[in-house]
């Protein structure tokens, strides 16, 4: 054996539509090991991390750094993608390797493992340096598969994180022009890398290495041409500056959007393909695919999953009449539409639906999710899975591993997981005597043997129970009471609460999704009479109004308070604001959304498949309670049964019916008014002008049945937090 | 920035050095010390072409000697 004998072969994307397989020697490695050794002070008794995909040519850098090094290597489970169980691992190593993107996820707090942290793979974010850096070695690695693994590595970093370094011990760079020839520093040029880490080329592909492993004209021997753009400082260090070619980067991985192109066109029904990423949230990169043909989306995006890696398989496809062009005929990128990640089977159903939907649409950067839609079908990764167990955790104080998101990966399955969970105790298990008859649909589907198989769901608190209203009636919700009065959202947060007002129909859960945007705040939902039970009915929006002030008293007893209501529920919040300015109290906040006062028609003669609709059916005019019973079934919220229903209905009438009749007061505030753009039948907001002292307007582009959704609150999010007192 | 090795419309040679191993090499620029130029000049994809043709083995001549003495010892 000798050095320049081949060590492994490692795959990287390819342009032509067929992956290339690095072959790399043993020479590349043993210096390598020798550069980690000495620049990482590593001794006998450290433990190194081994955490990267064997995909990825990290995995190899890890392994020198404990295996030749005489150290110790810690293997993290393969489960374990980031989050709160890779800050277990990371406190349990002396040295080791993250990505950026993992490591944004990853709360440095109080962590002081391990003492040499190296990032690389992708362009690390300055934030991130700010974080990881104080109290620890933190050193940025460059380098392509084509020179193993690393070709260059910055000093400690300390604030600047731009900086690639300089060469590792036995690697050469070059920042050279057009004409091969080096340019100046501080002028951008192309990163060429030469020395004894060069790969020998690419695996059966004598073209395409020569093309790339070309002569060297400084030096004997070859160089290999990066395609990264890079520029020297005037300290001799490189910053990289991005890729000069279609290159794209995805969560660290270097992708050819042409190789996902040329699958993707290889299948019937297919004319065209353009891959693209797109960032439509910040930080949050993807690939979308765009097609024309008459293929099916969904079953190409499966077909491309059978055929391409995962890191390389699109998070969306989107079926297009002709890809847009640019005058110069080239493909207008600007002009692709944002995909429609999502389609709404049935509406989320109860706090915990409505709950676990806007986090999931917050996390995938949706506008709203389906609840029976499963979170990697919208693009969700196992990155993103970390980072909404993470959030589940968070805001219903769950614990909940990765490994259940697989097995539960709808809202609708994993709301039923939870829901079983605490009502079962600790175990998990779904057959729990008294817990809804949602819990046995689970069951029966076959996805509740997660007990046996310790997977379960931890409940390791309990899902905000419900103590201080009317905590009767707890329906497989995980402990909140669905249809009570006051509703707690979120109990937790020292801030002044929010409170939010039912619409006509006289449920509060779509609320819930400002949660993900109004942190550490208590969020209390008013929900109609007589929906939970059969009780008397308010007489009057006034009448609802004082029921309500007196409930949110016994939350927060003096003010400031902040209150908001969508369609009917601005009304009633409008009368709240009203009495508690007349009881002397202040009011920080009134919020509407998409109300405005009726004028004086009876909603005696509302049919029943109108109140569905409301509640986000999607029924036809013949639609019976039982019907609607039947789909309830399947929901987490599964025990309301038709009499309930019935109920309900009542208390929607009512509702109308108050409202038809209210001449609102007049409120010695201001009024924050969300228009609904596509309501067309809306009034101006100058209606409101007598009832309040000023009235300021915010347009948000959606449907009135709309702006309750994920998407529309989290924009409305924006403004109310302006509004609301710290 | 165009890179020298990417014009599809430019003119091409093809090195090759005492390892055996080949390079495609822009013929605007000078041929470095210690490759022969083995093809050219002609279009870049018949460069490649030209390669793929020649360039059998891709392991390095001296591992290539190497490796066939131990197989013969």
């Amino acid at each position: 054996m000798r050095a320049e004998n081949a060590a492994y072969v490692i795959y990287t994307s390819g342009s032509t539509g067929r992956p290339k397989g690095v072959v790399v020697t043993h020479a590349g490695l043993a210096s390598l090991a020798a550069t980690e050794i000495e620049g990482f002070g590593i001794a006998p008794g450290d433990r190194t991390l081994h955490f990267s995909s064997p995909s990825f040519d990290a995995s190899v850098f890890e392994l020198l750094m404990g295996l030749a090094s005489g150290g110790t290597v810690t293997i993290v489970p393969p489960d374990v993608y980031g989050g709160e169980p890779l800050r277990d691992a990371l406190r349990q190593v002396t040295h080791g390797f993250v990505s950026p993107a993992v490591l944004a996820g990853v709360d440095p707090d109080s962590l002081t493992n391990p003492r040499t942290l190296v990032v690389g793979g992708e362009a690390c974010p300055p934030g991130l340096v700010e974080r990881w850096a104080p109290g620890r070695r933190m050193i940025n690695a460059y380098g392509p598969t084509e020179t193993t693994v690393a070709a260059t590595m910055s000093a400690p970093l300390t604030r600047d994180a731009s900086t690639i370094g300089g060469p590792i011990t036995g690697a050469r760079v070059y920042v050279l022009d057009g004409r091969l020839r080096p340019v100046p520093p501080g002028v951008p040029g192309e990163l060429y890398v030469a020395g004894i880490g060069l790969a020998r080329g690419y695996l059966n592909r004598p073209a395409l290495t020569a093309e790339r492993f070309v002569a060297d004209p400084f030096a004997p021997g070859r160089m290999y041409r990066t395609g990264d753009l890079v520029r020297r400082r005037a300290d001799g260090r490189l910053e990289y500056l991005g890729r000069t070619d279609a290159q794209v980067k995805v969560r660290g991985f270097r992708i050819e959007p042409g190789e996902i192109e040329a699958v993707l066109a290889g299948y019937e029904g297919v004319a065209h393909a353009a891959v693209v990423v797109r960032e439509d949230r910040a930080g949050d990169r993807r690939l979308v695919a765009y097609v024309t043909g008459d293929a099916d989306p969904a079953e190409l995006r499966r077909a491309a999953a059978r055929a391409l890696p995962g890191h390389m398989v699109p998070s969306a496809v989107v079926v297009l009449d002709a890809l847009p062009l640019s005058p110069s005929g080239k493909l207008d990128r600007a002009a692709l539409p944002a995909p429609e990640l999502s389609s709404v089977s049935r509406p989320p159903l109860g706090p915990l639906e409505e709950i676990l939907c806007g986090l999931f649409a917050d996390v995938l950067g949706l506008d709203r999710v389906g609840v029976e839609d499963g979170f990697f079908e919208l693009g969700g990764d196992s990155l993103l899975a970390t980072r909404l167990t993470g959030r589940i955790r968070t805001e219903l104080g769950v614990a909940t591993p990765v490994r259940t998101l697989f097995e539960a990966p709808t809202v609708a399955a994993l709301a039923r997981r939870l829901a079983a969970a605490n009502s079962g105790g600790t175990t998990g298990s779904s057959d729990v005597p008294g817990s809804s008859g949602a819990a046995d649909a689970d069951g029966a589907t076959g996805s509740s043997s997660a007990a046996g198989s310790g997977s379960a769901v931890d409940a390791g608190g309990a899902v905000d129970p419900s103590g201080a209203v009317g905590s009767g009636g707890a329906v497989g919700s995980g402990g909140m009471a669905p249809l009570d009065v006051l509703l707690p959202l979120r109990r937790r947060g020292d801030r002044p609460p929010l409170f939010c007002v039912h619409p006509a129909v006289g449920v509060a859960w779509s609320y819930a999704g400002l949660l993900p945007h109004l942190p550490d705040r208590p969020v209390y939902g008013l929900q109609a009479r007589g929906i939970a039970r059969d009780e008397e009915l308010p007489g009057s929006m006034e009448e609802m109004a004082a029921d309500y002030v007196a409930l949110i008293r016994t939350v927060q007893p003096t003010g400031p308070y902040h209150l908001l209501g969508w369609s009917l529920g601005g009304l009633i919040a409008h009368a709240m604001a009203v009495r508690l300015r007349a009881e002397g109290e202040r009011v920080a906040m009134l919020a509407l959304m998409d109300a405005y006062p009726l004028d004086g028609d009876s909603g005696a003669d509302v049919p029943l498949p109108d109140l569905l609709r409301d509640l986000g059916f999607d029924v036809s005019d013949d639609v019976t309670t039982d019907d609607v019973a039947a789909l309830l079934e399947g929901s987490a919220l599964g025990g309301i049964d038709g009499r309930r229903l019935e109920g309900i209905y009542r208390a929607y009438l009512n509702a109308l019916r108050n409202g038809g009749r209210f001449v609102p007061g007049r409120f010695d505030g201001d009024l924050l008014l969300f228009t609904a753009a596509r309501n067309e039948e809306r009034p101006p907001a100058d209606v409101w002008r007598p009832y309040a002292a000023r009235v300021e307007e915010h347009t948000v582009d959606c449907a009135h049945t709309e702006i309750a959704d994920p998407g529309p609150l989290a924009r409305i999010a924006v403004r109310l937090k302006e509004s609301l007192e710290p | 920035m165009t890179n020298p090795f990417e014009d599809p419309d430019g003119r091409y040679l093809v090195l090759v050095n005492d390892e055996g191993q080949h390079s495609l090499w822009p013929a605007f620029i000078d041929v470095p010390a210690g490759w022969t130029v083995a093809h050219g000049e002609d279009t870049r994809q018949d460069c490649l072409d030209y390669v793929n043709e020649h360039w059998t083995d891709m392991r390095p001549k001296s591992l290539i000697a190497a490796m066939g003495r131990k197989e013969k010892s």
